[in-house]
């Protein structure tokens, strides 16, 4: 029961990373049709910031969310602006790349300057575990979780009760329909991948709690984030939050109770069985 | 076609001075080939060796009397009229595909008369094709069962480091001195990585447990650079071996720890079988929490040897500060080896090389590994190898392991991580 | 009465093809202009160029007497400009009601303010049943109602309305040309692209004829219809379109 339980709480905790980056990646395809292969790299210079903020300062990483988050804001905004925008004039295929291409260069940019040692934030302010009984919680793992709760409810908020977030949703419902209303959907395009961006430094400043960063630490979490969006229904915001969630939980769930070496295959046979009864995901096609 | 024609007259002429300058300073420069990731995830700790065998060739080359350490005393090689030793670095970007071209463009195109590097197993295994098609050695450190056995007929592949049975001999040894000591050690659990590397270090470590007689609680493997660990920990804290042997990569060993802390667990004894155990960001990534952790090893950085502590003091000048440590010293050793055997032969040519390399007659003490000997066996492994075995006892890694050259005592019985 | 909408030799090209050719007409304030002619004369392309979509290749399009030829989509839609689209293009994923607030907020980043906004055009409309209701999920004359909630929301002074009464039946039909009064009486202008004879010449005070890009005529609906010319390019043009 208590093995149950604590396999249960960590696929939740795991699950949220993995829908943080789901998330990104389902509003910028939801929204402009590009596959953001870029956001386990938004992901990884979040935890850069996360780390070299708080071993600088010696302040628990939390401190650094708004810095993380304006940060990517930021830079998502620079590179729809410079490359993203440009892309989207071109042929299909270039759009589909261009994420792709931006990925290797965020990794190999990161790793001239930084290097590729592996950097952990070894003062958090969290350190130790709390006993419950049936399950022991990491405090290092309880703000992560708080952070994403956070984010998921601001995001579903935004989007669906401010005036900028619905001119997201109208953008990517229909981007002439949403044009003749008076909506900037240039605007609404760079808003959407900066804040994809933000969303995964939000992410980047979570798992910097208790994962260790370097260049290529996006790569695996990127991928579980693409397997989640496809999962939730592509481009569906929600979705991917319930698609992340799975994700964590078959994760768990497989390696306690078949075996950890076939723990991605747990997560793909589930994928696989998702698909075939929902062919476009779980809240894809209403 | 008379520009291309008169291209190629250029092009061949060009070659022609190339390979007559090449013949000519043949004796004054020996290329051996260096295959390292220079790029890619694993470039930090691939550049850390890298310049530890940049610091091994400027020893040789240069005259250094204070070092206690083959061919540092006098410059270059004294058997070859003084000749230089040349590294020609490759960068493998850590992909065998890679490590196979460049290992080609190596003895093809550079003339490099050995091959060596920071080579992981699969890797080894990779190059090997080459240089056995090629006739040209390669020394490796890659410890895999089937590159030590004699399995898989190498001709032209020599090991001097340790084999994984050594290592993991060690481990169960020091389990029965832990019992000795009053700690008492009954089940063990194995958790390694799914490639090359764990595969081979698991297959011994079941053969041994029996052989020991301890009962195996969990055995699990993982796929490497895991996004998470926990169920491997929730299902090692279920089984609470009093020893867990861990086999894996740096990025694993500290999401490992770091999620066996959040889940507060600990066994009486953690033994790692060297790599990612044995890497700086080991320590610079979990801090104290490596504390009572134990590594086998190669190596140790206390061991008492003249030339290990000169290494030291030299070392941190080509690495920004960076100390010497377990995993470089085991690939530059081979560096140094083949220097040594060039000499030994006097000459560059595969077959005497290759003679030498079967039957080196170096002075142990004159280089910096814990081996006392060097007794090749028909597979060309040094069966005289021997390994210690190191446990983290504030901050750095202090040698328990053997009795003849332990340091310190070993802590056979961690305390829990909220009783540090 | 001044002009609210006057069209100064457009012309658009795609490529080698001539969509619009020289058109140049007004409309007033406060008046219906119905767009007639056959498939393929080049309404809808003429509705995109005025309301921003395309940059017309040449000529000049001045609304309220501010040259908005080069003006793009949206800020067309915030200076007065509504349309709605021959095929529905409604938000499918949105509630009726959050359709009609994405309009609303083209004048407003208040919240309530826009709510204000959103009761006063479902009502208008008589949507307010269906609010709740996935835009997706309505029939084609239900979302045909909703694009001209929406429009009606961004508070235009020009509406442009493409087809709406096509595919409705004879009862919608009438309710949709009584809306269309409604809100002309609202003082809108209205320029209406309508294949149904009968209703343009009922709801409209002038008549806009294009064949083949070029207009033909512009004059009352007594005038066009007697035009011999209109006739002729009408029935040779595109006769199947009366069968709608």
């Amino acid at each position: 029961m208590s093995t149950l339980l604590q396999a249960l709480y960590e696929g939740l905790i795991n699950g949220t990373i993995y829908a943080l980056i789901a998330m990104g990646i389902a509003l910028v395809w939801g929204v402009m049709g590009i596959l953001s292969f870029s956001q386990g790299e938004f992901l990884m210079i979040a935890m850069f910031v996360a780390y070299f903020f708080s071993t600088a300062t010696g302040l628990p990483p939390i401190l650094a969310l708004p810095l993380c988050m304006g940060i990517l804001f930021l830079l998502g905004l620079g590179i729809y602006k410079t490359i993203i925008y440009k892309a989207l004039q071109g042929p299909t295929l270039s759009q589909r790349l261009i994420t792709f291409a931006l990925s290797l260069v965020l990794v190999n940019g990161m790793l001239m300057f930084f290097g590729g040692t592996f950097k952990t934030i070894q003062k958090t302010g969290m350190e130790g575990s709390i006993n419950l009984g049936p399950i022991v919680v990491a405090k290092n793992r309880i703000i992560p979780f708080l952070i994403a709760v956070c984010v998921f409810a601001f995001m579903l908020w935004f989007l669906n009760k401010t005036r900028q977030g619905k001119a997201i949703r109208a953008t990517s419902m229909d981007k002439t329909a949403a044009e003749h209303v008076g909506i900037n959907t240039e605007r609404s395009y760079a808003l959407a991948f900066g804040l994809s961006a933000a969303i995964a430094g939000a992410a980047g400043c979570a798992l910097s709690y208790y994962y260790y960063c370097y260049p290529s630490v996006g790569g695996n979490f990127q991928l579980f984030g693409f397997i989640a969006v496809v999962m939730g229904g592509f481009g569906s915001v929600e979705g991917a939050i319930v698609g992340g969630l799975i994700m964590g939980l078959v994760d768990s769930l497989t390696g306690v109770y078949f075996n950890t070496a076939f723990k991605y295959l747990g997560v793909c046979v589930i994928f696989m069985l998702i698909l075939q009864f929902k062919p476009k995901g779980l809240f894809g096609g209403k | 076609m008379n520009l291309k024609k008169a291209l190629s007259a250029a092009m061949i002429g060009s070659l022609m001075v190339v390979g007559l300058t090449a013949v000519a300073h043949a004796e004054d420069v020996i290329k051996i080939g260096w295959l390292a990731p220079l790029t890619g995830t694993a470039a930090e700790n691939g550049q850390q060796v890298t310049w530890a065998a940049e610091m091994i060739v400027d020893l040789i080359n240069e005259e250094h009397a204070d070092v206690n350490m083959l061919l540092a005393a006098d410059a270059g090689l004294p058997n070859l009229d003084g000749a230089k030793i040349e590294l020609v670095e490759a960068d493998t970007k850590g992909d065998t595909t890679v490590a196979t071209s460049e290992a080609r463009r190596l003895i093809s195109e550079e003339g490099c008369v050995a091959l060596t590097g920071q080579l992981t197993s699969g890797m080894s295994k990779a190059i090997s094709v080459i240089t056995e098609q090629y006739e040209v050695p390669l020394v490796t450190a890659g410890s895999a069962v089937t590159l030590t056995d004699g399995s898989e007929d190498y001709e032209w592949l020599f090991r001097y480091n340790l084999t994984d049975n050594t290592y993991i001999d060690d481990s169960f040894k020091l389990m029965g001195e832990a019992n000795e000591a009053g700690t008492e050690i009954k089940t063990v659990a194995f958790l390694s990585e799914d490639s090359e590397f764990g595969a081979n270090i698991v297959t011994v470590e079941e053969a041994l447990a029996d052989e020991y007689g301890y009962e195996v609680v969990e055995n699990m493997t993982y796929a490497a650079n895991s996004t998470s660990l926990s169920s491997e920990v929730i299902k090692l804290k279920e089984a609470n071996p009093d020893c867990l042997m861990v086999a894996g990569y740096a990025t694993d060993v500290i999401l490992l720890i770091n999620t066996m802390s959040d889940q507060d667990w600990f066994p009486k004894m953690l033994i790692g079988q060297r790599g990612g155990f044995v890497t700086a960001d080991f320590f610079s990534a979990l801090g104290e929490k490596t504390e009572y952790i134990f590594s086998t090893g190669g190596w140790a950085e206390d061991i008492q040897k003249d030339c290990i502590q000169s290494l030291e003091e030299i070392y941190p000048e080509y690495s920004k500060g960076i100390a010497f440590n377990e995993g470089m010293s085991k690939d530059c050793a081979d560096v140094l080896l083949i220097a040594s055997c060039i000499n030994q032969a006097g000459s560059t040519d595969p077959e005497a090389l290759a003679e030498a390399l079967k039957a080196p007659d170096a002075d142990c003490t004159q280089i910096f590994m814990p081996w006392t000997a060097i007794e090749m066996n028909e597979y060309n492994q040094n069966t005289a190898a021997t390994g210690v075995i190191m446990q983290v006892q504030g901050g750095s890694y202090k040698t328990v392991y053997p009795e003849e050259v332990k340091t310190v005592d070993a802590v056979f019985e961690a305390p829990t991580w909220s009783a540090r | 009465m001044s002009k609210i909408l006057e069209l100064n030799q457009i012309t658009k090209k795609f490529g080698g093809l001539v969509a619009n050719e020289n058109v140049s007409f007004d409309v007033e304030e406060g008046e219906i202009v119905g767009v007639v002619g056959p498939n393929g004369a080049g309404k809808t392309t003429l509705f995109n160029s005025i309301s921003g979509a395309f940059l017309p290749t040449s000529g000049s399009i001045t609304f309220n007497g501010q040259d908005i030829t080069s003006l793009p989509a949206h800020e067309c839609a915030k200076i007065g400009i509504g349309r709605t689209f021959q095929i529905p293009q409604s938000l499918n994923d949105m509630t009726v009601e959050d359709n009609v607030v994405v309009g609303a907020l083209c004048h407003t980043n208040s919240m309530s303010e826009a709510a204000n906004k959103v009761e006063e055009v479902l009502k208008l409309c008589g949507m307010e049943k269906y609010r709740d209701m996935l835009a997706g999920k309505l029939n084609v004359a239900q979302k045909k109602r909703l694009e001209i909630a929406r429009a009606m929301a961004t508070d235009p002074k020009l509406l442009l309305l493409d087809e709406t009464m096509a595919g409705l039946t004879a009862t919608e039909r009438v309710e949709a040309v009584e809306l269309i009064r409604k809100i002309n009486k609202m003082g809108i202008a209205i320029l209406t692209i309508e294949h149904n004879m009968d209703v343009v010449m009922r709801v409209s005070n002038r008549v806009v004829v294009l064949v083949s890009g070029r207009l033909l005529m512009v004059g009352s609906p007594e005038e066009v219809t007697s035009n011999p010319e209109v006739i002729s390019a009408y029935l040779g043009g595109g006769s199947k379109d009366e069968s709608e």
